[in-house]
């Protein structure tokens, strides 16, 4: 598959406040905050979804994370973001890291957070039965760890050279309280390079591991890191997140990530944007995010609501993109992939269907990271150029039905091309738009609309598709393109915008 | 009678049996794989083929789930089908080899051969691009058209496989199947737990169950005595402008679909949009009172909850209304209504004493029938009104393929509807005795 556009669509959120002083939200003792649907699983390690990280992001924490607005690693548990070590270790060469925890970094029980948790945390997730299958394939380059025995705060990882993620795989996971889940150190012990033999998949191990693994639907009660706990939880209801007393990361008032506003947080759950509208109007709701650009465009110009409201539309790490099949015997031919290249408007695009709320990339990079390339030109609609290109490469419409035609391994084919589409908003406008652009080009463009669901599997797993219409979301940490599940775009943005205000 | 209902009760269990077979044939027909849900929930990402670790992942959550157990306790295939596909843990090999077989190859030959063709994946000395293709189409001509020699003689052993004949054959699997383990974790009142997230699954429906019920109980409360006012005051008064008003807006409002209704009195009536004096009711929503039991809960927020059951009972009475206006209508042309007339009664004894007791008995059918309708609830009623009930929680269990939570609230609407029905025929029984069970 190939990405022929790509844009970044920035999240939709609005957030009530007082017009004579805009800075009370954070004050507030307790905020409203609508999510569209229930996560079930809040835990970054077992289930590092999305809807999930926007609340366990208050209740884990890593050693790093990226800064929502500088994107560079910034120490949360840790003293300083390490500097990796070039290494020869048992004639490997490897790149050591070594960082130190906070002194005063404890878990909700007050005991200490130390090497030791880091450590379960890696090889819980390593374990073959865990169900940590997520980020298990960030530490398969990791070679070995080591606990300072005269500070057991500090440690150093070992990681393959070769690997260009060691740094932030090795920061950013979640850590667990490695004496509440294995109290007895049995898979601390385990060495890193032996933690797939079977012998440590008797019951004495998996008894620890399966505990782990059941212990995503322990949402309550939790010894974390993070300042706040669930106090209370209701299924597609809601989830109450409960300030600590006392939290040691209040300490660091320069530290982003370990600050604490709101007395609590009511994470209510909301599945149509409409309601969560006229419940922000009744102010039953402080904090709303939106899918819908219309809906959202049309509050900012409510004069009564934008008294009581304010917009923000943050840059989020969501990619809407057009895949292209290459192996599709039309579709191959680079040419015709560059033609439809310049039939894609993707400047119309994000005007008229996102109100401009887009932004548009050339890769499947965020445009503030530091290696997002600058230098590559945007493809522009440019329709008299998609036809030449078409010409040069042999499509002519010699039948005069509008629609160009060549013969391929001796068949004559029109060039008829099918858009598969989920049915979203967006994508059927772009559909139709693009199916306006490609006519005039004498491409046909067929739009077959789908559940995502059967797409995969009528068409995505085998490659039965010619275009479709898709969007990724990727995280900021461990980042990873490919890893498109793992993101905690809203709830970082959450974090700051409530910092912010 | 009694004879009728036993038979009747007896006959209650083949058919939640069947409803259940049904369901649980129907979860393995959709195109929806539940491993994968699972894994995706886990964060793995949804590409569109597993591999290498993703492979092992996918196995691990199959075996435990024990899909690879026969669907049912037996099957009834064509000759060339293998006994039982779902052994082949391999999801590439499982797929394939099913999509070649039922090109008409022969089973017990293509699924060797599909095993050692997917090792080959990676091979730099083979064509991966034709084997990537092949994968693609499951088509053997493929391999057969192949450049690569080791790739052409696998696609020239697929093409001998395939068979001229369609026999059919009946497998007996036994017990060890799928739908067996299932439905006896039923009988010992165990749906299990929440795939999604652990929690028991009927937990999960209780609390769903609650605000359903709390919704339809006052729906059912509210629409049918109204129902029977509103139709026989049309009757009494069919000249009344008032009571002809009141049928056209009764048309009126159920000619709406659900939802427009629903949003239209969310945006009237709970906002200051449309003037101060519209905005009447709370916000919709359920308020949070984490101290409090979930019943005190809805008692709490009974003042939300009004809005949702005038939505449900409006949409409800104007179709009852319709028909038992028009059941009273009908009764109203009926010989023994002269007779009445004849005696000297007033009309509004005639409707309400000889008319009215006999259009109720069809309107019981409509009765027992709204409570299944009622408890299945309505998902878009419960979406725009923002209601943790039953049909957001079926809805919801379907989109996540959470089929533990999705069978048992259809089990329970299937109960629901079973055990109405019958009820309804005895109903039909003690009202009228004219008629007859034999």
């Amino acid at each position: 598959m190939k990405n022929i556009f790509l844009y970044l669509f920035g999240i939709l959120l609005f957030v009530s406040c007082n017009s004579d002083n805009k800075g009370t939200l954070i004050q507030e003792s307790e905020i409203n905050i609508r999510i569209s649907k229930d996560p079930y699983v809040v835990h970054p390690i077992l289930s590092p979804t999305s809807r999930g990280r926007l609340i366990s992001q208050y209740i884990f924490k890593p050693l790093a994370d990226y800064h929502p607005v500088t994107m560079e690693l910034h120490p949360i548990l840790i003293e300083n973001i390490p500097v990796g070590k070039n290494e020869i270790v048992n004639g490997e060469k490897v790149v050591s890291y070594t960082f130190t925890i906070k002194k005063d970094a404890i878990w909700s029980d007050g005991k200490p957070i130390t090497g030791l948790d880091y450590m379960h945390t890696i090889k819980t997730v390593l374990h073959p039965q865990s169900n940590a299958i997520a980020w298990r394939p960030y530490f398969e380059f990791l070679k070995d760890i080591k606990i300072d025995p005269s500070n057991n705060k500090t440690i150093t990882v070992y990681y393959d050279r070769s690997y260009m993620l060691s740094l932030e795989a090795a920061l950013t996971a979640e850590l667990l309280p490695s004496h509440i889940s294995d109290p007895e150190q049995l898979l601390i012990n385990i060495p890193v390079s032996d933690i797939t033999n079977p012998i440590y998949g008797d019951s004495t191990y998996t008894t620890i591991i399966n505990n782990i693994n059941n212990s995503k639907n322990l949402k309550l009660n939790v010894v974390q890191s993070g300042p706040y706990e669930i106090s209370h939880y209701e299924p597609d209801l809601y989830y109450v997140l409960q300030r600590k007393e006392n939290y040691w990361g209040l300490n660091y008032p320069d530290n982003p990530f370990l600050q604490a506003y709101p007395e609590k947080m009511n994470f209510k759950v909301v599945p149509d944007d409409m309601t969560a509208v006229t419940m922000a109007k009744e102010e039953s709701l402080d904090f709303v995010e939106l899918s819908e650009s219309n809906v959202f465009m049309d509050l900012k110009e409510d004069s009564t609501f934008n008294e009581k409201w304010r917009f923000h539309v943050p840059q989020t790490m969501l990619f809407y993109y057009m895949a292209i099949n290459n192996k599709h015997e039309i579709l191959g031919d680079k040419n015709v992939r560059k033609a439809l290249a310049h039939l894609t408007d993707v400047e119309d695009y994000i005007q008229n269907i996102n109100y401009g709320l887009g932004v548009r990339t050339t890769g499947p990079f965020h445009p503030v990271k530091k290696y997002y390339n600058n230098n590559l030109s945007e493809i522009k609609l440019d329709i008299p150029k998609a036809k030449s290109i078409l010409k040069n490469a042999g499509w002519f419409d010699t039948n005069n039905d509008g629609i160009l035609d060549k013969e391929i391994d001796g068949n004559k084919k029109d060039l008829t091309l099918t858009m598969h589409i989920t049915g979203s908003t967006i994508s059927k406008s772009i559909a139709i738009l693009f199916q306006e652009t490609t006519k005039q080009a004498g491409v046909k463009l067929n739009i077959v609309t789908k559940s995502y669901k059967v797409m995969k599997k009528e068409n995505l797993s085998n490659f039965n598709f010619d275009l479709t219409l898709s969007a990724i979301s990727t995280d900021t940490a461990p980042d990873d393109i490919a890893d498109k599940e793992t993101l905690s775009v809203t709830l970082t943005l959450l974090l700051m915008a409530l910092l912010i205000l | 009678m009694r004879a009728y209902l036993i038979k009747r009760i007896l006959l209650v269990f083949p058919l939640l049996i069947t409803v259940s077979v049904l369901a649980f044939m129907i979860s393995k027909a959709v195109p929806q794989d539940q491993v994968e849900s699972i894994l995706e929930l886990r964060g793995l990402d949804d590409s569109t083929a597993y591999d290498g670790n993703e492979k092992e992942e996918y196995i691990k959550v199959y075996k435990k789930l024990k899909y690879d157990l026969p669907n049912f306790y037996f099957s009834i295939i064509p000759a060339h089908y293998p006994d039982n596909i779902n052994k082949i843990l391999n999801p590439q090999i499982r797929n394939t080899s099913n999509r070649i077989i039922k090109q008409n190859y022969q089973s017990d030959k293509v699924i060797p051969i599909i095993t050692e063709i997917t090792s080959l994946q990676g091979d730099k000395s083979i064509n991966q691009s034709d084997l990537n293709k092949f994968f693609r189409s499951a088509d053997p001509a493929v391999l057969v058209n192949s450049n690569d020699v080791i790739l052409h003689k696998f696609g020239l052993q697929l093409s001998k496989t395939k068979v001229k004949w369609f026999l059919p054959k009946v497998v007996w699997h036994g017990l060890q199947n799928q739908y067996h383990n299932w439905f006896s974790s039923i009988l010992k009142g165990s749906f299990g737990n929440s795939m999604v997230d652990g929690s028991p699954v009927i937990k999960r429906v209780k609390q769903a169950l609650l605000w359903t019920l709390s919704l339809a109980l006052c729906t059912i409360f509210f629409a049918y005595p109204l129902a029977i006012l509103l139709a026989s005051f049309i009757n009494l008064y069919p000249n009344s402008y008032f009571f002809k008003v009141i049928s056209q807006f009764l048309y009126f409002t159920h000619s709406i679909p659900t939802f427009w209704m629903a949003t239209m009195l969310v945006m009237y009536f709970t906002t200051d949009d449309y003037g101060t004096w519209t905005n009447i009711f709370p916000s919709v929503g359920i308020n949070i009172y984490p101290d409090k039991s979930l019943i005190t809960q809805i008692y709490y927020n009974s003042h939300k909850l009004i809005l949702p059951i005038v939505c449900t009972t409006l949409h409800s009475l104007a179709f009852l209304t319709r028909i038992l206006s028009r059941s009273i209508h009908d009764q109203l042309s009926q010989p023994y209504i002269t007779t009445a007339y004849s005696k000297g009664l007033s009309r509004k004894n005639v409707i309400l004493k000889h008319a009215l007791p006999n259009a109720l008995i069809p309107f019981i059918t409509l009765f027992v029938a709204s409570f299944p309708v009622a408890l299945s609830g309505s998902v878009i009623t419960e979406v725009i009104f923002n209601i943790p009930g039953l049909g957001r929680l079926f809805y919801n269990s379907i989109t996540v393929a959470d089929w533990n939570v999705t069978f048992c609230v259809l089990t329970f609407i299937a109960t629901v509807t079973v055990i109405s029905y019958l009820i309804g025929d005895f109903l039909y029984a003690w009202i009228n005795p004219k008629i007859r069970f034999s």
